[in-house]
């Protein structure tokens, strides 16, 4: 999945995703615990430029959440 | 009871091709010495007229921007309904990129007030637009980095946003149609009250 597909899917759930979709949608992003550092630097990249796109105050909370969810991975590596 | 004008700065949100009609092409096309246009060709210049509106309304903007900072504030609509967003931008760009997949626009001024919508199959994203004073794009910057007194660093994003927007030190309105079209910066319609 490239950037640009990434963030197409990122938009698709965060605008028409429930709170559940939301959140597997996630989790299998990360896929915690088999994610490479490079994989995860790339996630926390994206996420992070989405969030900063993204005008919806709760869609920026979610992206957040996600990214402290994702550097924690990354520490652990 | 007075209500304040609409100035219309672009629109093909609540009117097809920004307001021009099938006799506005035909006499585009006259112009270009094209007479008895087909459906087709007619069509195509409507579409033609629009987009240089487009163009021509795009560059204002550009120019209204120029390295300043703005902050939009308004609602997003979505499939659950209108939620609440804004943004500090600086550039044209920066501001379609929340209306990425909007088809439709209107901008407008009322009283130097600068608002747009844009319309997508979900909903429509509503947002008044506002220049940040030069204190308060300093305030911006150091909310940003964390430079602020306590009380300031603490604000959520939204918080922050809010404060910026309604203090008159901290952001300003643009007047676009005073600015661009030369409109009187008040403008309002007076309507007699019901007795």
């Amino acid at each position: 999945m490239d950037k640009q597909d990434l963030f197409e899917a990122f938009f698709s759930v965060i605008v028409h995703g429930n709170g559940k979709e939301i959140a597997d949608f996630f989790n299998e992003q990360l896929n915690m615990g088999k994610k490479s550092e490079k994989d995860l630097k790339f996630l926390i990249q994206s996420l992070q430029l989405y969030r900063q796109n993204d005008m919806v105050y709760e869609h920026k909370e979610i992206f957040k959440t996600f990214i402290e969810l994702a550097r924690k991975e990354l520490e652990k590596i | 009871m007075k209500t304040p004008k609409e100035r219309i700065i672009f629109d093909n949100l609540s009117r097809e091709f920004n307001g021009y009609s099938r006799e506005d092409a035909i006499e585009s096309l006259e112009e270009q010495e094209i007479f008895n246009p087909s459906e087709q060709a007619i069509y195509d210049e409507l579409y033609e007229l629009e987009e240089l509106d487009w163009l021509d309304e795009k560059a204002r903007f550009e120019e209204m921007f120029d390295g300043n900072m703005f902050l939009v504030i308004g609602t997003c609509g979505l499939w659950h309904g209108n939620v609440a967003a804004g943004k500090v931008i600086t550039s044209w760009n920066e501001l379609m990129q929340g209306f990425k997949d909007c088809e439709y626009f209107k901008f407008w001024d009322e009283n130097g007030h600068l608002f747009m919508s844009g319309a997508h199959h979900d909903g429509t994203n509503c947002f008044e637009i506002k220049q940040l004073t030069e204190k308060g794009a300093s305030m911006w910057k150091n909310w940003e980095y964390g430079l602020c007194t306590r009380k300031i660093n603490e604000l959520s994003l939204r918080e922050i946003h809010q404060k910026l927007f309604t203090t008159n030190a901290y952001s300003k309105i643009p007047h676009f149609a005073h600015r661009f079209y030369g409109c009187p910066k008040v403008e309002n319609i007076y309507e007699k009250e019901a007795s």
